[in-house]
């Protein structure tokens, strides 16, 4: 780094010559930067294996592939069990186990090792007429044990349901209307349109509009959220980031007030602020930046079943689905994968095709319920640095006057 | 993985014409996948990074 700017290289040759090789290129773009500047190497740490807060018992190397693909078959047969309208049956498994050093010129040099696995289900239902989807995908920081813990009954059942369910759902209604996110899934909301406006590398560029609000007020005050990249065995969670820095928990909002943004080295000596250990990248290929790892909102005191029965219409959106962001405005819409119409504070109907349409700033003040239990869901997050593992996450959440995009009026 | 030394060298010849910081990631990675569609093994593979 010169002048604030970044200069990255990197390369697969191991070899001494190759990484002095690498090591001679990015100095030279260095010099043709025209820094003035030059820094002495401070003297080294002592060497350091982080503390692991993710121990695995049983490492996915060490298990066969008939035992792995076994599980893939046993959960398309539960997926199948579950209906007889369940025409397909797609799963995934992967897991993974990357070793990472890092080094910096200021002395420090820190190892981690980081085990993950995730296991996807999408079963497709079919009336002969028309199709609908269910899936889940979950992951976590675990070996194999993960895999092993998995309710593989419950999980395609839940699949199965889903998508058969959806076939018989009417039509979304459209218009403003009280919509009810639930927990888990549903915080892909907030990651994509309110998370990613707290990164520093959008914040650096003032390419955000929550750029310069620290301290202010951005939320309604029942909504507090944090970024939380050391729970134990979850799958956004590293001991540390990719640029060798503890991960912490950090407060994003606390009671609608802004109190933090996300931040890396880089775009933190840019603006002026210390790094929050959240560096992150998909490999060596990817210049690392300012990410989330678990990002959820706070539990507040309602139950899920008290909202609906205080909601006098509106949508309860159960599961949600993919959705399109602009990163500078927060302006967001994301499809419902499942849902219910609620009349007089109770669920009268499945409904499908809505959408969810608005800003993040915006659906942040118009919060008013925040429910008491708290649920993450795994997904992969991809931006400048490439796809990481993050968590999304909050308990069910009530929002007044969103826009619904729907079929019928 | 690197030793000190070899990290610290690196990080030197990085820096010698200039610059305020350097880092150094490596990074061994193993990854496992499986695909089963339509009753079928679609994909195994393992990637090494």
């Amino acid at each position: 780094m010169a002048n604030n700017k970044e200069y990255y290289g990197y390369t697969n040759d191991l070899s001494d010559t190759g990484l002095q090789k690498i090591a001679r290129e990015v100095s030279d773009a260095v010099a043709r930067g025209k820094s003035d500047k030059k820094v002495a190497l401070a003297p080294n740490e002592s060497a350091d294996e982080v503390l692991n807060e993710h121990p695995t018992k049983n490492q996915p190397g060490d298990v066969s592939w008939d035992h792995k693909i076994a599980l893939l078959k046993k959960a398309d047969l539960l997926c199948r069990a579950a209906s007889d309208k369940i025409s397909q049956v797609n799963v995934d498994y992967t897991d993974e186990v990357q070793h990472v050093l890092v080094a910096n010129s200021e002395g420090l040099y820190k190892k981690d090792k980081r085990t993950r696995g995730r296991f996807s289900v999408a079963a497709v239902a079919s009336d002969g007429q028309e199709k609908q989807v269910g899936y889940e995908a979950p992951g976590a920081h675990k070996g194999f044990e993960f895999f092993e813990s998995l309710d593989l009954d419950r999980l395609c059942k839940d699949v199965s349901e889903t998508a058969v369910r959806m076939l018989t759902a009417d039509y979304a209604p459209q218009g403003r209307m009280t919509v009810i996110i639930d927990s888990g899934f549903g915080g892909v909301i907030f990651h994509e349109a309110c998370g990613h406006l707290l990164e520093a590398s959008s914040v650096a560029k003032e390419a955000t509009v929550m750029a310069g609000k620290l301290n202010q007020i951005i939320a309604a005050s029942c909504v507090s959220a944090v970024d939380d990249g050391t729970l134990t065995h979850e799958w956004g969670s590293t001991n540390i980031d990719d640029e060798g820095i503890l991960t912490r928990r950090n407060l994003l909002i606390d009671n609608g007030v802004l109190k933090s943004y996300l931040v890396d080295r880089l775009n933190g000596d840019r603006i002026g602020l210390k790094s929050t250990g959240s560096s992150r990248r998909q490999s060596y290929r990817f210049s690392p930046t300012s990410r989330m790892n678990n990002t959820f909102i706070l539990p507040g005191q309602d139950s899920l079943a008290q909202m609906i029965s205080d909601t006098e219409y509106g949508l309860y959106a159960k599961k949600m689905g993919g959705g399109s962001v602009n990163p500078a405005t927060g302006e967001f819409n994301f499809s419902v994968t499942e849902g219910y119409l609620i009349k007089n504070g109770k669920i009268v109907s499945p409904i499908r095709g809505a959408v969810l349409i608005g800003r993040g700033d915006e659906i942040l003040k118009k919060i008013d319920r925040v429910g008491n239990e708290l649920k993450l869901a795994q997904g992969m997050c991809g931006a400048a640095s490439g796809w990481v593992p993050v968590n999304v996450g909050q308990p069910a959440i009530r929002v007044q006057d969103l826009l619904v995009g729907g079929q019928k009026k | 993985m690197f030793s000190q030394e070899k990290s610290s060298q690196y990080l030197g010849l990085a820096l010698q014409k200039g610059g305020e910081w350097a880092d150094l990631f490596v990074e061994e990675t193993t990854k496992n996948k499986a695909l089963l569609s339509d009753k079928v093994i679609k994909n195994v593979s393992q990637q090494q990074l």
